[in-house]
């Protein structure tokens, strides 16, 4: 028979070292600039345990793509052709808006709209803890990702990177608690700001007084104040507002219209050098 | 006797490298937050069995691994999985010799506080809210108990890990 705790210090001393351990872990990650590098580092260092956690789901999937029968194949095409068909025909609108918006801006000597650089990454693991709504992406240092940069998906603003690694980053989700965007309300650029709840389908608009002209339905946009999102990327749709009087102010519920429940993947955003300057 | 030594520690690393894997795996929204907290479930498991090779220390490094696959701030789940175990290691004679059906209810009752401390530090840190939802994996870790015991016990049986 071993001897238990024959050797070393005692359970309580043990105790007193993890505790001790874990406060400064707490206060040097919450509270210094300096954990942004040692969380880069840390990320790069677990990104094969995260690689192999995504492999059952991953494999699931491309058996399943395997098997797709030819019919549904079929018809998943017809669908994707009538799709883009319709999707070119808006381009051919928006061309079109888009020279007009530049000539208009020009006339009025504002800062043109800019096409910013795009790149697809893919989700590899999926932070489900409700006190940190966060996703994991395959891409990292090596392409350029960087801290702050706005991540979306094919609706709409999922979230921002709050970490980079070598090949992997952490994007926290819009509906995080500790995160919050800012905003207008599309119809009548009402501007506020969008905080998470925890709940991935819910959002609150904070510090609106009673008589803001807000309805259910409303499509909340990016203001493009705060400098981390662009302008005029939508971010949700308001679905509940309930008026109680005796609270200060209006209680607001909207639900994100990126699908942050089920991502798969999502857009990165460069935003054009020249266009950043010229907003500095 | 230094093989023995190191092959004991490669089965443990191994159990919990799988519970580490089973849970950060995504999983659909509708069973998300049942997940079990296989980690916790492991090393409790580990700290019962063998408390001379888990206990605090190993809980220490494991939560912190956790910690950073996770995103939650740095010693959170550290601290929280060493609080529960440093129970469980007082008591690891008792819990021995209760049945799998008493272990897997007072299971339940440590991980209540184990989502209570991590519930309070990120309340001190972050300033979160409270949800009935983040209690739901006791239930479902209490009753994966009842299966992986046995599991874990004939695991540990069968590549004599000691």
């Amino acid at each position: 028979m071993n001897p238990i705790f024959g050797a070393g210090p005692s359970l309580s001393l043990r105790m007193l070292f993890a505790l001790i351990f874990s406060v400064i872990a707490m206060v040097a990650d919450t509270r210094t600039e300096g954990s942004k590098q040692i969380r880069s580092f840390l990320i790069t260092v677990v990104s094969p345990i995260q690689y192999l956690a995504s492999l059952p789901e991953s494999t699931i999937d491309s058996f399943a793509t395997h098997l797709a029968s030819k019919n549904s194949l079929l018809e998943e095409n017809q669908k994707l052709r009538k799709l883009q068909l319709l999707q070119n025909q808006k381009l051919q609108q928006y061309e079109m808006l888009k020279t007009e918006n530049d000539k208009l801006r020009s006339l009025l000597k504002t800062n043109l709209r800019s096409d910013s650089r795009k790149q697809v990454a893919e989700i590899i693991s999926v932070a489900s803890h409700p006190f940190a709504h966060n996703v994991v992406i395959d891409k990292g240092l090596t392409d350029d990702v960087f801290i702050g940069q706005p991540v979306l998906d094919d609706l709409g603003v999922v979230g921002q990177i709050t970490s980079v690694g070598n090949t992997t980053s952490r994007v926290i989700l819009i509906t995080d608690q500790t995160h919050a965007i800012p905003i207008r309300v599309l119809r009548n650029d009402i501007r506020g700001i969008l905080t998470g709840s925890g709940n991935l389908t819910k959002m609150e608009l904070s510090n609106l007084s009673h008589n803001t002209d807000v309805k259910v339905g409303d499509k909340l946009i990016t203001s493009g104040l705060g400098g981390v999102f662009p302008d005029g990327y939508p971010v949700a749709e308001i679905t509940q507002i309930s008026p109680d009087v005796t609270k200060p102010f209006m209680q607001v519920v909207a639900r994100p219209i990126a699908q942050v429940d089920r991502l798969k993947h999502v857009l990165l955003l460069w935003q054009d050098t020249n266009d950043r300057e010229s907003n500095q | 006797m230094t093989r023995v030594f190191r092959s004991a520690w490669w089965y443990i690393s191994l159990s919990i490298l799988a519970a580490i894997i089973l849970s950060i795996m995504p999983l659909p929204l509708a069973i998300k937050s049942f997940r079990p907290d296989w980690l916790a479930l492991v090393l409790l498991y580990w700290t019962i069995a063998l408390p001379h090779r888990v206990n605090i220390g190993t809980a220490w490094v494991v939560g912190f691994l956790l910690d950073i696959l996770l995103g939650t701030v740095l010693g959170v789940h550290a601290l929280a999985l060493s609080v529960v175990v440093f129970v469980t290691a007082s008591n690891f004679q008792k819990l021995r010799n209760f049945s799998v059906w008493q272990q897997a209810i007072l299971i339940g009752v440590f991980l209540v506080l184990y989502h209570i401390i991590i519930f309070w530090l990120n309340r001190f840190l972050l300033d979160v809210h409270l949800s009935a939802e983040q209690m739901y994996p006791v239930i479902t870790s209490s009753l994966f108990w009842l299966w992986l015991f046995p599991v874990l016990r004939g695991y540990r049986r069968k590549f004599r890990v000691r």
